[in-house]
């Protein structure tokens, strides 16, 4: 009884109160998902990763056997996924300038070929071991992007793999043109390679051996 | 006013450069190179050793090719692989010392108390570190540190590249960096407490455990490289100068 008249205050307060809650329960909302708020790069990276990892997991591509045909999968996912002529220009570092445009039109096919036949046939043998993957968050800056993931394996490992990104050519999607594993970039470990081996022998030798390779 | 005129024009020749590094780069420019340029100092590969290092690493590679290989295959053969798995988290249990004593030297109280809350609980619930309960229940993560990261951490510069016999791609801090680490490791010790050949035998099945668990591994960096030398060196420097850079990141 005594409570009683205290209701409509309590109500009233309520109703005032509401307006404020909603707002802190809306900022609270807002720098919650913030973090995990992700960008475009992000979600185009997650959703070819998940669509792979996917299209792997059917039951009738499991075992040694049906290796071949992982691998080819794989490799069509990966087309449109990369910027393989900013990847290859940027492998071949300074010595692209020095080349014919037909020798870097060369260079591409070749070079793209072996990184799809490489990659295609890692990813086909050891995506039974992944966990999961966890994204860390990505910056853009000018049409570039960073997409920081860790790749846990099935012991509990994390392998943390930054995606370099930009838009491409028509602005539609994001392509990658530099992979890091555990903070060692793909780019500089080419160009390096590919710095030395024209220092110690010759631009026509370094295409010889990728020659040898791309089937 | 001078140095605001200096700080202008450095600003200036930097760009310069940042610019010309771009054109030599095949006019690719990768603003987050840049960005990571600053963020970590610049990968100077000094190998002044590099004939010696390159019969080392013919060395190692035929050795793994001829022996450890072989040897690793047969043993994964035989022993399944949650045994490995197991054996591997075992060993590298033991090594608490190691991760403690650099936690601490890098100032992470942190990471040495959770190194500590991690040996005791997986040494005791964990079945003296064959299962890993501490992440598993308790999501304590392990906190790795080495002493080549503690001096990296210090400012003291890795400098050239070295490749050790049998150990693979090390530089001249990373070999002071092995020294400290091994002489925190208590199976050094086995030699005083029991015999020379035990010691011998535990670290030869360490390696040989490690090496089944990671057979494919060396295999995949040889055909997905045209010098794989060149590839692991670069790897080497790229991956401590991060690892270094991480040691950084905890302590802010």
């Amino acid at each position: 009884m005594e409570m009683y008249p205290n209701l409509p205050i309590l109500s009233m307060r309520l109703f005032t109160m509401k307006p404020v809650v909603l707002l802190f329960a809306g900022f609270f909302a807002l720098t919650v998902a913030l973090p995990a708020m992700a960008g475009v790069p992000t979600d185009e990276m997650k959703s070819t990763t998940d669509h792979i990892l996917t299209l792997l997991s059917n039951p009738a591509l499991q075992g040694v056997d049906k290796k071949p045909e992982r691998v080819r999968m794989v490799k069509t996912e990966m087309e449109g996924r990369f910027a393989w002529n900013d990847c290859a220009r940027a492998c071949l570092g300074k010595h692209w300038s020095k080349r014919t445009p037909e020798e870097q039109k060369e260079f591409i096919v070749l070079f793209s070929g072996f990184l799809k036949d490489t990659y295609a046939d890692k990813i086909a043998t050891f995506y039974d071991n992944v966990a999961k993957i966890d994204y860390k968050g990505e910056k853009t800056m000018e049409g570039f992007a960073s997409v920081k993931s860790v790749i846990v394996s099935k012991e509990n490992v994390e392998h943390p793999v930054e995606y370099r990104l930009e838009k491409s050519t028509g602005g539609t999607t994001w392509q990658v043109y530099d992979v890091l594993i555990e903070g060692v970039s793909l780019i500089k470990n080419y160009r390096d390679q590919f710095d030395g081996i024209i220092a110690r022998s010759s631009y026509e030798g370094l295409l010889k051996d990728l020659k040898s390779r791309t089937k | 006013m001078k140095r605001k005129l200096l700080a202008v024009s450095l600003v200036f020749l930097s760009g310069v450069a940042g610019a010309f590094a771009a054109q030599v780069d095949g006019d690719f420019h990768d603003p987050f190179a840049a960005d990571s340029a600053e963020g970590k100092p610049t990968i100077k590969v000094s190998d002044p050793l590099e004939k010696l290092n390159r019969a080392t690493y013919k060395f190692n590679d035929k050795f793994y090719e001829w022996l450890l290989k072989p040897a690793a295959k047969g043993y994964r053969f035989v022993v399944p692989t949650p045994v490995r798995e197991s054996l591997d988290r075992c060993f590298s249990n033991i090594k608490y010392p190691v991760r403690l004593v650099n936690n601490l030297l890098q100032g992470k109280v942190t990471g040495a108390a959770i190194e500590s809350g991690r040996f005791i609980c997986n040494s005791t619930i964990g079945l003296g570190g064959f299962f890993d309960p501490a992440a598993c229940k308790f999501k304590l993560k392990a906190q790795p540190a080495d002493f080549d990261q503690t001096l990296g951490f210090y400012g003291i510069p890795a400098g050239f590249y070295l490749t050790l016999p049998l150990l693979g791609p090390s530089s001249a801090r990373g070999a002071f960096g092995f020294a400290g680490d091994g002489a925190l490791n208590p199976t050094l010790y086995l030699n005083i407490a029991v015999v020379q050949y035990v010691q011998y035998g535990v670290s030869g099945g360490e390696v040989l455990n490690k090496t089944s668990l990671r057979l494919e591994e060396y295999d995949t960096l040889k055909n997905g490289t045209f010098d794989p030398y060149i590839a692991m060196r670069s790897a080497y420097f790229e991956h401590r100068v991060e690892m270094v850079k991480a040691a950084h990141d905890v302590v802010k």
